[in-house]
């Protein structure tokens, strides 16, 4: 569960087995969906295809891109002033071996399958140089409802030496959110699309979503000749009483105590029906480690450089994705709180993906990951790592049917239907191959076949 | 703690929402576009040109070789294919995916608008072609191929690529754009009669080296 705070926090360590199960149930069930992209809303504005803006949702193409940085105001005549849309995701999920216990109430040890969440859209215009992007989230086993991820935006055009710009700013709850392309931050990088009833790696990386929908912030950003982008901002915590009447768990989480400096820099040269970005990201935050502010702050920098590659021809299409994070942790306060053994970690995460394409329809991706870093036995030890190390290595493999992606079937043109077959191969988990927990569970065991479906409209 | 039945519960309430979220944002789309207010054709122009410089730039010159440059590109013709994706009568691909619905809702004094824009803005500079083909390919521009019935093209398009009112500009077009396009016109995804004949007669190589000449043009 990449997408899951409690398993990326500091959560869990320093409590008893039955108060870390219900952490981990209810991490789950309420931050399970992080997906949702080619929006029907989206495509009911425009009057265009998924596949004008999404290389297999949610990878977007280099027009989906100036359509997310022109803040989703591109529209036609016949667009409605309230775009609404949803996506109800289902799934069946079979682990190698069962987990030791169900991952959630009303769920098995292994073979979970049924409806899982249904996500709500406002998603789209709401005057020329005014957008938003707003998701809520209703988890049917729960019977929770949550705000999920929003990004308002206010974009416009300039010059600057004699070449067009759009500028912008974006208000939003989820730093990388907002990137246009969805490469490595937040939790919108390859799978996209998880299993929400295996146990995930103890470690990732904050930018990665450690924080999301658990901050507020703003970025500024300008998009020169279509080639330059920089954008720059911050990120502030917000306080749980705030995040529990939005529906949003903060059991386990952390508080960025002073507004976290954000930023992002790419270039992206086009050639024949070629791309190529390659950018840098970053943030650094100071936190209230578990939100307990007695011993002062943590603090964590998060670098990233990131890469795609994308050539887009009429029939098929290949896309390279890849990226490096480097995340340094001082963790003074974090020590004297007991929630860490070290003063000072690192953690370094890399995730790479392949993907070709046919007709934009049929889509095969691949790629390696692995998380790595410093032993730290408070930190990972009680979060499922027995050695305390967060080192977790392997490969997502995953096969995609879109039939609609150039649209759906006459009597519903904006149907959206995406096919997930999906398989995830550890070599490590939580820092070994062979009885990472102490209880003689391997990585193996973890090796999880996942089906999924999104229905969107 | 939830069982089969809260789940099925829950179920209920999403089968709900489908139902409520589909019946707003189909009323709201069916609404809308039967009871729209009058925009000028000016400030529609203003308002639809950042949305076509997006892929076609705003100096008609485009950065991916799948979008034609617009830039010189004769004012006619491009009034033609506005019209004819706004009315869904050009069916390639790219049409139905980018082009159906960019132009729809343009009126006729819209797309006139956007067109003197394009047409009025300096050709593209010449891209650098491999020799033998460009050589070749000049060869059928200018002669055509008699053996196989393939027009010059310069015949209807210019002895310059220059394009004539509905006849577009050919000079400085994309390699690439010119390949997929000479390609629909063949399959009959784009209609017209003349370019059918033509590029059905070509062989997979004239149309390389033709569009390899026309964009180092």
């Amino acid at each position: 569960m990449k997408d899951d705070p409690v398993f990326r926090s500091f959560a869990g360590f320093s409590l008893g087995s039955g108060a870390k199960a219900f952490l981990r149930v209810a991490g789950v069930l309420l931050v399970g969906a992080q997906d949702a992209q080619a929006l029907p809303s989206f495509a009911r504005q425009t009057g265009q295809q998924c596949a004008a803006c999404h290389n297999g949702f949610p990878e977007l193409t280099p027009y989906g891109r100036q359509f997310k940085i022109n803040g989703y105001t591109f529209s036609n005549g016949d667009a409605p002033t309230f775009p609404l849309a949803a996506l109800i995701i289902s799934s069946f999920t079979h682990t190698a071996e069962p987990a030791d216990a169900p991952p959630a109430p009303g769920t098995t040890r292994n073979d979970n399958y049924g409806v899982d969440a249904a996500n709500f859209f406002y998603a789209g215009k709401i005057t020329s140089n005014v957008g938003a992007y707003l998701q809520g989230f209703y988890d049917v086993r729960a019977h929770a409802f949550a705000l999920f991820n929003s990004d308002f935006r206010y974009a416009d055009t300039a010059h600057f030496f004699g070449k067009a710009a759009t500028i912008g700013l974006t208000v939003n709850n989820n730093p990388g959110l907002t990137d246009p392309w969805n490469t490595a931050q937040s939790f919108w990088y390859y799978p996209y699309e998880t299993s929400h009833w295996v146990a995930q790696p103890a470690a990732s990386t904050a930018i990665q979503g450690r924080y999301a929908q658990q901050v507020e912030g703003a970025t500024a950003y300008v998009s020169w000749d279509q080639w330059v982008y920089a954008a720059a901002g911050a990120y502030e915590g917000l306080d749980a009483k705030t995040l529990n009447s939005l529906g949003i768990n903060t059991r386990g989480t952390s508080l960025i105590a002073d507004p976290a400096p954000y930023w992002r820099v790419a270039l992206e040269p086009a050639w024949g029906n070629n791309t190529l970005e390659f950018g840098t990201f970053g943030m650094d935050m100071s936190v209230d480690p578990l939100r307990d502010a007695t011993a002062g702050t943590d603090r964590t920098v998060d670098v990233g450089v990131d890469s795609q590659y994308q050539y887009l021809a009429d029939r098929y299409s290949l896309s390279l994705i890849g990226s490096y994070i480097w995340e340094d942790s001082s963790l003074d306060a974090s020590r004297a709180l007991h929630f860490s053994s070290n003063s000072r970690d690192n953690l370094r995460a890399v995730n790479v993906k392949v993907t070709y394409a046919y007709d934009q329809t049929y889509y095969a991706n691949l790629g390696p990951f692995r998380t790595y870093g410093s032993r730290d036995q408070a930190l990972y030890g009680s979060a499922g790592a027995a050695n305390g190390s967060p080192d977790t290595a392997g490969w997502v493999g995953e096969l995609d049917y879109y039939p609609f992606n150039r649209g759906g079937p006459a009597f519903w043109r904006q149907l959206g239907l995406k096919f997930g077959l999906q398989y995830t191969y550890y070599t490590r988990f939580d820092g070994a191959t062979t009885n990472y927990d102490g209880m003689g569970r391997s990585a193996s065991a973890n090796n999880t076949l996942f089906l999924y479906t999104w229905i969107l409209f | 703690m939830p069982t089969n039945r809260t789940h099925k519960r829950g179920i209920a309430r999403v089968l709900a929402f489908v139902v409520g979220i589909s019946l707003l944002a189909g009323c709201d789309t069916y609404r809308l576009a039967a009871a729209r207010p009058a925009q000028s054709p000016e400030a529609a122009a203003a308002a639809k040109l950042p949305q076509c410089a997006s892929c076609h730039q705003e100096d008609g010159v485009s950065r991916a070789e799948r979008f034609p440059n617009l830039a010189g590109q004769q004012k006619d013709y491009i009034m033609a294919q506005l019209t004819a994706f706004r009315d869904h009568t050009r069916q390639d691909r790219d049409a139905k995916t980018y082009m159906w619905g960019m132009a729809a809702g343009l009126s006729d004094a819209t797309i006139a608008i956007l067109a003197a824009d394009y047409s009025a803005k300096p050709p593209a500079a010449a891209a650098r072609g491999n020799g033998n083909r460009v050589a070749a390919g000049e060869a059928i521009y200018e002669k055509g191929v008699a053996a196989r019935g393939v027009l010059a093209c310069a015949s209807c398009h210019g002895a310059h690529g220059e394009g004539n009112a509905a006849i577009p500009r050919l000079a400085g077009q994309h390699n690439g754009y010119l390949v997929v396009q000479l390609g629909a016109f063949a399959s009959g995804s784009r209609d017209n009669a003349v370019m059918r004949l033509v590029a059905k007669s070509m062989t997979p190589e004239d149309v390389r080296d033709v569009s390899a000449y026309l964009s180092s043009w």
